[in-house]
């Protein structure tokens, strides 16, 4: 913030004191080139209380934005009701295609795995816990 | 990517009868993997991490099934996390909290585990954020509260799991199926088309001219997905699967 002339801040400072029809606004500082430059010496106040005024800003434009961009609930529990089908459709499923996450080695949807394979065999867990970070999570290089 | 998988799984199925044997050296695992083609080193690190978890979990049979399902039940969902999740010297080479958090989830939907899941914290393990989820959430006016500034992407997809877990429990929905549905919406804008140039703007399996209305109709009329797929071999079961949540989305005003 640039350096103000400090008669500006005492102008500005009586303001705040005086009713408002004494004030004499013929004392008021012309705006020169240098003002405009750095718009911040129209309003002579410091650091500190430019801060505190953008977060004041902020916090007002932010509630202001969250009382106007609600959650849609009906949007919401629709979408959860679509999301009841994802077990069966992603993760029980008799047959899977290639691309299935569950599905064994080799593509071959007749292996795909069951509850009852994943937790009676570790190697079939750790295949599982691996195809979930590889396939699903993505892994490191491309997807 | 897949194919990374299928080459690493085929070296762990050669070896399975000796992984879990501490004599057994995982600098021979590793370079066997970097032979069947798994050029990625921290690929191979991440799945010779995940056998290591597995090596250690003696009491649960050296299963992470197991394991996962032990901790669930007892209200301990995040220590499978923490133990997944790579943070400093813990955790698995190359498991983010969005990897952690799609195994914790399936597995909890799969045995109906929700009922353990106590804490917000307990649902901040197993809720993962990807593009897909992010955008559904801007369209459902799930937002976070940008006072705070995220730092980094972790930070923002804890601030967006946050916002999920709070605004679906003010309606009674779970934050589980919430995200899950946004996963299923995603799939399908990745394999659904609309291009007015394209069988008149009507929405068409991605790269298949096969319009989601006539894979619907078909459906309807009894008939199966395997026979669907005979009729159209270029059809795969995804892409059937995609047209259904297409059509759920659309009914649900979800714009794919």
């Amino acid at each position: 913030m640039s350096e103000r002339p400090f008669k500006r801040k005492e102008y500005f400072e009586k303001l705040l004191t005086i009713p408002e029809q004494e004030i004499d606004y013929t004392e008021s500082p012309s705006t020169k080139t240098a003002d405009w430059e750095g718009a911040e010496v129209l309003f002579p106040i410091t650091p500190e209380e430019f801060r505190a005024f953008r977060e004041f800003i902020r916090d007002r434009r932010d509630k202001v934005e969250m009382l106007i961009a609600k959650p849609d609930g009906e949007k919401i529990k629709k979408i959860a009701i679509l999301g009841e089908q994802f077990p069966d459709i992603h993760l029980f499923e008799n047959s899977a295609s290639e691309e299935d996450p569950l599905v064994d080695i080799g593509h071959n949807s007749k292996y795909t795995k069951r509850r009852s394979e994943l937790q009676t065999d570790w190697h079939n867990a750790l295949q599982f816990f691996l195809s979930k970070v590889f396939y699903d999570g993505c892994a490191t290089t491309e997807c | 990517m897949l194919e990374y998988f299928w080459h690493a799984y085929k070296v762990l199925d050669r070896n399975r009868l000796r992984l879990l044997n501490p004599n057994f050296s995982l600098d021979y695992l590793d370079l066997q993997m970097e032979r069947e083609g798994v050029k990625n080193r921290h690929d191979r690190r991440m799945v010779i991490d995940s056998l290591k978890m597995a090596r250690n979990l003696d009491i649960w049979d050296n299963n992470i099934t197991l394991y996962t399902l032990d901790r669930v039940r007892n209200g301990k969902i995040t220590e499978v996390y923490k133990a997944l999740v790579h943070k400093g010297d813990r955790g698995l080479h190359g498991i983010g909290p969005k990897r952690a958090s799609v195994f914790i989830r399936d597995i909890v939907m799969i045995w109906k585990l929700e009922k353990h899941l106590n804490t917000d914290e307990d649902f901040i393990t197993c809720v993962p954020i990807d593009t897909h989820v992010r955008r559904t959430c801007e369209r459902a006016g799930i937002r976070v509260d940008s006072v705070i500034t995220p730092s980094n992407d972790e930070e923002s997809d804890l601030l967006l799991k946050k916002a999920i877990i709070d605004a679906c429990k003010s309606l009674g929905v779970s934050p589980l199926l919430f995200d899950a549905g946004a996963w299923m919406l995603g799939m399908a804008r990745d394999r659904v088309k609309i291009n007015r140039e394209i069988m008149g703007g009507k929405p068409v399996i991605r790269g298949r001219r096969i319009p989601v209305e006539q894979i619907l109709r078909k459906l309807d009329a009894g008939i199966l997905p395997d026979d669907i797929i005979s009729d159209h071999p270029k059809l795969t079961l995804d892409d059937i699967r995609a047209a259904q949540v297409f059509a759920a989305g659309y009914l649900a005003n979800e714009e794919l």
